[in-house]
């Protein structure tokens, strides 16, 4: 399992772990690198601040042991005020003082300006007087004879002890140069000075002269051995710059880091040198240490790993399979969950996922169950479906021949329609040519007043031959102000009535119109149009005129001259009775009277029958009380009953008579008439008049014991002329104008009633009712 | 003993009247139309005592000269008039009687002599 467990690690872990991993530790590395580099450098820097500092102040230090001497000297020089041939030993005496105070001394010589040393003074010789020597030639002696201060070149003495020279000029009072002090320095301190410096622990110091030679160093063998390092490419960098540092390869052999530094005055360099080993070395452990920090870290992260990997990579690996299971349909996957898992993350994953598939197994197993009853169930569904589609199918088959018939159906129709129309039009032709028949000009319009049809009489009436019109609002206009077609049209419509116009005047002609709404009878009296028609009635009219005027002065022309022989008659009969003796002329003259009295009778009712016919009469409507109207009709007639000795009996009525409103005269009139009748047919026994009321009408009964009138007489009673005697083409004269009943009847349907003959036997008598409607006035 | 003025244009007419007045014992002027009348109404000193009129007269209708004689300032317009006609309307009446006519007679039906009658009648009526 390990090896399969860390081939595992590899390949599903490494590439997703390890391999950052240590792309970060490379990256890592190279940076430490980097910092390491850096850090080097800086430290070389900084140890080259060191390094110059302690150079600087070496050379210093250096600088001022010389010039120190060398000012010690200038005093001495000072000091000194003879050279040659001085008078005491004030010179030893300096010098001696001189060399005691500066321990760096080892000799003092004054010499001459000849060269000729005249004193000298040895430290280790004291009190003895050193050999004088002779030097105009050394350089010691020339240097200080020409310049202010002579140092000269490092020399090692025969117990190997660097020395140097350092020379300065005697003044005399005026200035001028005397002689030279030429000092032997002891340059081992310097040595000292040298070996005390400490950089590090593997740093040095040392000096060379101006040829390159080494003068100073720790190890004083070398020194001693003349070393000559002018090839040292330190040295070689102080003769090019005075001051500086580097890295180079030094005398000892190794690399070091170097700082040198000049020694003003005596032209030395002071180097200070490092190996940079020693730097490396540092960096190197830091290095070393880093290194180990990232194995170790490597390392840890190794076990880490397989910790976690044990922990939790396998569980959920098992999770993993526990679900790639699922997902492949095995519902039974259960996952184990060992004693480490129990209470942790992993294990109350795998616990809660072992819940979620047997949960899953089930929810999946009642949802197959509900697949199943619901796959059942389309099955239904499918079968009901294809049956109701063949249906549809039969249905639409139906439709279809259905359409097929309807379009053959169409076609007969379209082909009746045809039919119809020529129908149509014939009858509209055929219309056309009636209505242009008819004597009376005759439009038709819709309901909107638009003209449909018109024929010709109306289109010459109006003189409409040039004019076209469209509307009956047109012709209205056309006749003008004296008429308002539109109103009387209007009228027509509201009361879907046919309205009459009695009069239109139109240029010379006098016109009567006539507008009758057209009803819809199935539309509920919809109006749909309107018939128009225009009479011309100017003939009628002036035939009326002229009627008219020949009544008025047929009335007033007859009836003057009878009056006249009528009153004459009479006023002959009464103012004149004593003067008429003889019988016959009386007769005579009582004929004449009666003679016109009936005349008048006659052209009265002429003139009222013509008068009733057309409607001419206007009733003068006033309550009458009827009883007492008959009464007194019966009253003025009894003489004429009681010469046939006759009984005129008006019998009460029996009913409550209401008192009604009708002409009183002209029902007078018809009473006296009738009754008259009465009288007039019967030839014994009575007449009886009896009133009485039948629903809202009053009936009259007038019935005599006379002749009685014939079954075919009887229908010629109310006519014109007709007396309805025995033999109709007999008259009697005598009885009257044969126009009572006539003008009877006109006048009583006039005011709403009537008069008939209501009974009649032969022999026995005949009954005549007048009725007249009760009407309250 | 009356006047009576009788305006009537019907020759026969005003003699049979003028006939029946005069044998009745009044005096009878006779005008033929209204303007004659109305001429004969101007002499203040001899006017009638009623003036009988018929309603329908050329020139000027019965109607029109009752309305000049009521316009009268004076006696004239009190004098009774009494309009023979021919209709029985009652409108005409109404309007002769609104005019002024004190009695409205038709023409045929009465006899002269009842007309005579009820002349008196109205003379005796307005001398009371």
């Amino acid at each position: 399992m390990y090896k399969k467990l860390s081939k595992e690690i590899f390949s599903k872990i490494g590439f997703k772990l390890l391999a950052p991993y240590l792309t970060i530790s490379f990256f890592s590395l190279c940076l430490l690198g980097g910092i390491l580099y850096f850090s080097y450098q800086i430290q070389s820097k900084s140890f080259n601040d060191v390094q110059e500092e302690i150079a600087r102040n070496t050379a210093g230090e250096i600088q001022l042991y010389i010039s120190n001497i060398t000012k010690e000297l200038n005093l001495l020089s000072k000091n000194i005020a003879c050279i040659d041939d001085c008078a005491d030993d004030t010179n030893n005496f300096l010098i001696q003082n001189f060399i005691s105070q500066n321990p760096s001394l080892n000799e003092i010589s004054i010499a001459s300006k000849d060269g000729q040393e005249k004193y000298k003074i040895n430290r280790y010789n004291t009190g003895l007087s050193s050999e004088l020597h002779s030097v105009p030639d050394q350089e010691r002696f020339l240097g200080g004879l020409k310049s202010d201060v002579y140092i000269s070149d490092v020399l090692i003495l025969e117990n190997d002890l660097p020395c140097i020279f350092i020379s300065v000029p005697v003044f005399n009072k005026t200035n001028n140069k005397v002689g030279v002090i030429m000092a032997e320095v002891d340059l081992s301190p310097l040595w000292g000075i040298i070996s005390k410096v400490k950089i590090r622990s593997t740093g040095y110091v040392y000096i060379v002269d101006s040829k390159g030679q080494l003068i100073a160093y720790k190890d004083i063998s070398l020194v001693k051995s003349k070393l000559d390092l002018k090839n040292i490419k330190g040295v070689q960098n102080f003769f090019d710059n005075k001051e500086g540092f580097g890295t180079y390869k030094s005398f000892t052999g190794e690399n070091v880091l170097g700082s040198w530094q000049n020694v003003n005055t005596v032209n030395w360099g002071l180097i200070v040198e490092l190996p940079t080993k020693e730097i490396f070395k540092d960096n190197v452990v830091v290095f070393m240490i880093g290194a180990i920090s990232i194995a170790l870290s490597l390392l840890f992260v190794v076990i880490i790993i397989y910790v976690i990997y044990k922990n939790l990579l396998i569980p959920l690996k098992s999770i993993q399979e526990g679900v790639d299971a699922i997902g492949e349909g095995d519902l039974n996957v259960k996952l184990k969950i060992t004693k480490e898992m129990v209470g942790n993350e992993i294990g109350k994953l795998s616990e809660t996922f072992n819940i979620m598939t047997s949960e899953l197994k089930e929810s999946y197993e009642s949802l197959e169950t509900k697949v199943q009853e619901r796959t059942l169930q389309l099955d239904e569904k499918v079968k009901e479906v294809s049956r109701s589609n063949s249906e549809l199918e039969k249905s639409k088959a139906d439709i279809l021949k259905l359409l097929n018939d309807i379009e053959v159906e169409k076609g007969k129709v379209d082909q009746l329609v045809i039919e119809r129309t020529k129908e149509l039009r014939a009858e509209k032709s055929r219309l056309l040519a009636s209505i242009n028949s008819i004597p009376f000009g005759f439009i038709v319009a819709d309901a909107d007043n638009h003209i449909l049809l018109k024929n010709n009489v109306i289109t010459s009436m109006l003189h409409l031959e040039d004019t076209p019109v469209t509307s009956l609002q047109e012709i209205g206009n056309f006749l003008g102000q004296g008429f308002d077609l539109n109103s009387a049209i209007m009228d027509c419509e509201r009361g879907k009535k046919i309205c009459e116009i009695k009069k239109i005047v139109f240029q010379s002609k006098i016109f009567r119109g006539i507008v009758a709404p057209i009803a819809n009878v199935e539309e509920l009296g919809e109006i749909i149009g309107y018939v128009f028609i225009l009479e011309d009635i100017t003939e009628a009219k002036a035939l009326e005129r002229s009627r008219d005027e020949f009544f008025s002065i047929a009335s007033h022309e007859l009836r003057t001259p009878l009056t006249a022989i009528k009153g004459n008659s009479e006023m002959i009969q009464d103012m004149y009775k004593d003067k008429i003796v003889d019988a016959d002329m009386s007769e005579m003259i009582a004929d004449i009277h009666d003679a016109s009295a009936r005349l008048i009778g006659i052209v009265n009712d002429f003139l009222d029958m013509s008068r009733l016919e057309q409607s001419k009469i206007s009733f003068v409507k006033e309550t009458v009380d009827v009883t007492l109207l008959i009464q007194k009709t019966c009253k003025e007639m009894e003489p004429m009953a009681k010469l046939k000795n006759l009984e005129l009996i008006f019998e009460q009525p029996q009913d409550v008579i209401p008192p009604i409103s009708t002409d009183l005269i002209r029902i007078k009139q018809v009473i006296s008439n009738v009754i008259d009748n009465a009288i007039k047919y019967t030839h014994k026994g009575s007449v009886r008049v009896h009133l009485e009321k039948i629903e809202n009408m009053l009936a009259i009964h007038v019935s005599d014991t006379g002749q009685g009138i014939s079954e075919e007489n009887q229908h010629l009673l109310f006519r014109k002329f007709q007396q309805a005697g025995d033999n109709i083409l007999a008259r009697d004269v005598s009885k009257s104008t044969g126009l009572g009943l006539y003008i009877a009847r006109l006048v009583t349907e006039a005011l709403g009633g009537t008069v008939v003959l209501s009974k009649s036997v032969i022999n026995e008598g005949s009954t005549f009712t007048i009725t007249l409607p009760i009407t309250t006035p | 003993m009356s006047k009576i003025l009788f305006v009537d244009d019907d020759v026969l007419i005003s003699r049979m009247y003028e006939r029946a007045f005069r044998i009745s014992g009044h005096e009878v002027i006779t005008a033929q139309d209204g303007v004659t009348a109305l001429e004969l109404l101007t002499n203040i000193n001899d006017l009638p005592d009623i003036i009988l009129m018929d309603q329908m007269m050329p020139k000027m209708t019965g109607a029109e000269l009752l309305k000049r004689i009521r316009e009268f300032n004076t006696q004239v317009k009190d004098i009774p008039v009494v309009v023979l006609t021919n209709s029985m309307k009652e409108e005409d009446m109404n309007t002769f009687i609104e005019l002024g006519a004190t009695m409205y007679l038709p023409k045929m039906e009465q006899d002269p002599s009842n007309v005579v009658l009820k002349i008196e009648d109205i003379i005796k009526t307005k001398q009371i």
